[in-house]
């Protein structure tokens, strides 16, 4: 009994130094508020899981450096509108997150020139931010990928297509991660197009082993692209790739635990095709297409 | 006045609603309250059952990284695992609060929706309406009749939360079958098959825990919302027959002789009005 009571007492004390905490914000009254000027039209045509999930992240740094940063999270679940305490004082904009990065026809606009900008928070006032947004044009899935055959190691990125071993030759990658190794082929990203990696071996980086995405802007054969719903791409009948071969990761698809991944082996040449769906959704996130002999070796 | 009788009864019976109401929520809280203990076991064997395959799944390291951090970080893990008794018995010990103060709160609205029906009860019973005060008093039969309805819907929580047992279990792998079917078009064996052995154990071992734990909260609420209801059932029956006790009717067959006995006796008695 007297644990219990010793623990009861501990908890009001640490539970009422918490709110002691907040209070003492709360006491300046002083807020500040972001919120969207207007949802792109584009936001309304999306899927409802990555709708469900798209988040725009503002954080702000007081002029004290010790003080916490204040985050405010702007979701579909608030209508875009969030609103902090803060401790009255000058704040500027740390970062701006947009997620599902990629995966959204819109950006946050003028993001250098809100971090350049100073918010003065004043007591029992409310200062507000209000973002814009740019359109992100995603490509339309160009005819002449939608007819290429399964397997074809041919990639759309924006509106055009490219022989994947020659994507070295049109974009550049940031190779220095293959300095000085040997060995395993590790992913190098793409400095143009963020999100685009290929699979390259320290001891051969000429030969490109595969290819990997989450961007929006990147199309496989057959419209194979990421945000794609589950059923256009792994139904057994009317999906692209059809049932995989093999799945790893939860079986509980979609249901917050953990994401799944469904693969597919092309039998004539070895080929691999590994599509992530995050535990948060029922659509392809990310796309592995690893190649022949190395797909061979990664599998067993 | 009967008049005014009639109103002050209706009056009453309106502000006792909310009472009952208040009360009978706060009951019922405070019974599912006592089942939050089994929701946290739950979720401390649901994360046990993936801290494991996790471990599993990541091969031989993360067994070694646990190997030594018990042998050189044992202090550590100690600490943890203290942490974590504290945090479920300062929980526990919450909730069991929490259950305190509402049942304090459900005694406090029965007692106030006792009380107003009981002056509810002796306004009526002092107007010379007979049966028909239950009419002209309205609201106080619509109360009395909600109340009813309640406890004799909650009688049949355990028989409901029985079939609400067997829909879940029976309906979880219906379910998913026609989920699956429609999305990626084939059925749950097939969809299992695609998955290594070990994540379909631990998939099946996870769903079981948490249905059989659904199960048993539903069952335990079942049982406990029913015995609820039971017992506010008999109590009101033993209320309404001790109103009858309070007026006992003795039938004599020689009451002119009894009369004559109790005044010898100096013993009360009563005696009905038919007999004489």
């Amino acid at each position: 009994m007297r644990n219990l009571i010793t623990l009861f007492l501990s908890v009001t004390m640490m539970i009422g130094l918490c709110s002691c905490t907040d209070r003492k914000t709360k006491l300046y009254k002083a807020t500040i508020s972001a919120s969207v000027s207007e949802i792109p039209e584009s936001f309304d045509s999306l899927l409802e899981d990555i709708k469900d999930e798209t988040c725009i992240t503002l954080i702000l740094q007081g002029e004290n450096s010790d003080d916490d940063p204040v985050s405010l999270e702007l979701t579909p679940f608030n209508e875009f509108i969030s609103s902090e305490y803060v401790v009255p004082g000058e704040y500027v904009v740390c970062d701006v997150k947009l997620e599902p990065q990629f995966l959204l026809p819109f950006a946050v606009k003028d993001v250098k020139k809100l971090k350049e900008k100073k918010f003065t928070v004043k007591a029992e006032h409310d200062t507000s931010i209000t973002l814009n947004f740019k359109p992100v044009s995603l490509p339309e899935t160009s005819k002449d990928i939608l007819k290429t055959s399964p397997y074809t190691h041919r990639i759309q990125i924006d509106d055009k297509i490219y022989d994947i071993e020659s994507l070295t030759q049109n974009f550049e990658f940031d190779k220095s991660i293959l300095e000085g190794r040997t060995g395993e082929p590790l992913w190098v990203g793409c400095k143009d197009i963020a999100g685009l990696h290929i699979l390259l071996s320290p001891d051969k980086p000429e030969e490109i082993l595969g290819v990997s995405f989450s961007s929006g802007r990147c199309v496989l054969w057959g419209g194979l692209r990421t945000g794609m719903p589950l059923e256009e791409f792994a139904h057994s009948e009317k999906g692209i790739l059809g049932t995989p071969s093999y799945c790893d990761g939860s079986p509980l698809i979609g249901q917050d635990i953990d994401d799944t991944y469904f693969s597919y082996l092309n039998i004539k040449n070895d080929d691999i095709i590994k599509i992530r769906v995050p535990h948060s959704g029922l659509y392809a996130e990310y796309i592995e297409f690893c190649f022949g002999s190395y797909a061979k070796e990664a599998v067993s | 006045m009967n008049i005014l009788k009639a109103i002050a009864v209706n009056i009453l019976a309106v502000i006792a609603l909310p009472f009952l109401f208040i009360g009978t929520v706060f009951k019922l809280c405070s019974k599912a309250l006592e089942k939050i203990a089994f929701i946290f076991i739950t979720l401390v064997v649901l994360v046990g059952i993936y801290f494991i395959h996790d471990m599993i799944y990541s091969g031989g390291e993360a067994i070694a990284m646990v190997i030594v951090t018990l042998f050189f970080l044992g202090l550590i893990v100690l600490f943890l695992i203290n942490i974590f008794l504290f945090a479920s018995t300062v929980c526990l010990a919450l909730v069991n609060f929490i259950s305190v103060v509402l049942e304090a709160l459900n005694g406090a609205a029965m007692f106030l929706f006792n009380l107003l029906m009981k002056t509810c009860e002796k306004l009526r019973d002092s107007m010379p309406y007979g049966k028909a005060a239950r009419i002209i008093c309205l609201l106080e039969t619509i109360v009395l009749a909600i109340r009813w309805v309640i406890l004799h819907l909650f009688v049949l929580a355990f028989p409901l939360a029985c079939i609400l047992s067997i829909l879940l279990v029976l309906g979880s792998p219906i379910y998913a079958n026609i989920l699956l079917k429609n999305i990626i078009g084939i059925n749950l064996i097939q969809y299992l098959k695609l998955f290594s052995g070990r994540a379909v154990f631990f998939t099946i071992l996870y769903l079981l825990v948490s249905l059989a734990s659904a199960v048993i909260i539903l069952l335990c609420l079942g049982i406990e919302w029913t015995e609820w209801a039971i017992e506010e059932l008999d109590q009101s029956d033993a209320d309404s027959s001790e109103t009858t006790v309070a007026e006992p009717v003795i039938i004599v067959a020689n009451p002119q002789q009894s009369i004559q006995n109790s005044v010898d006796t100096g013993q009360t008695i009563y005696i009905s009005s038919d007999s004489l």
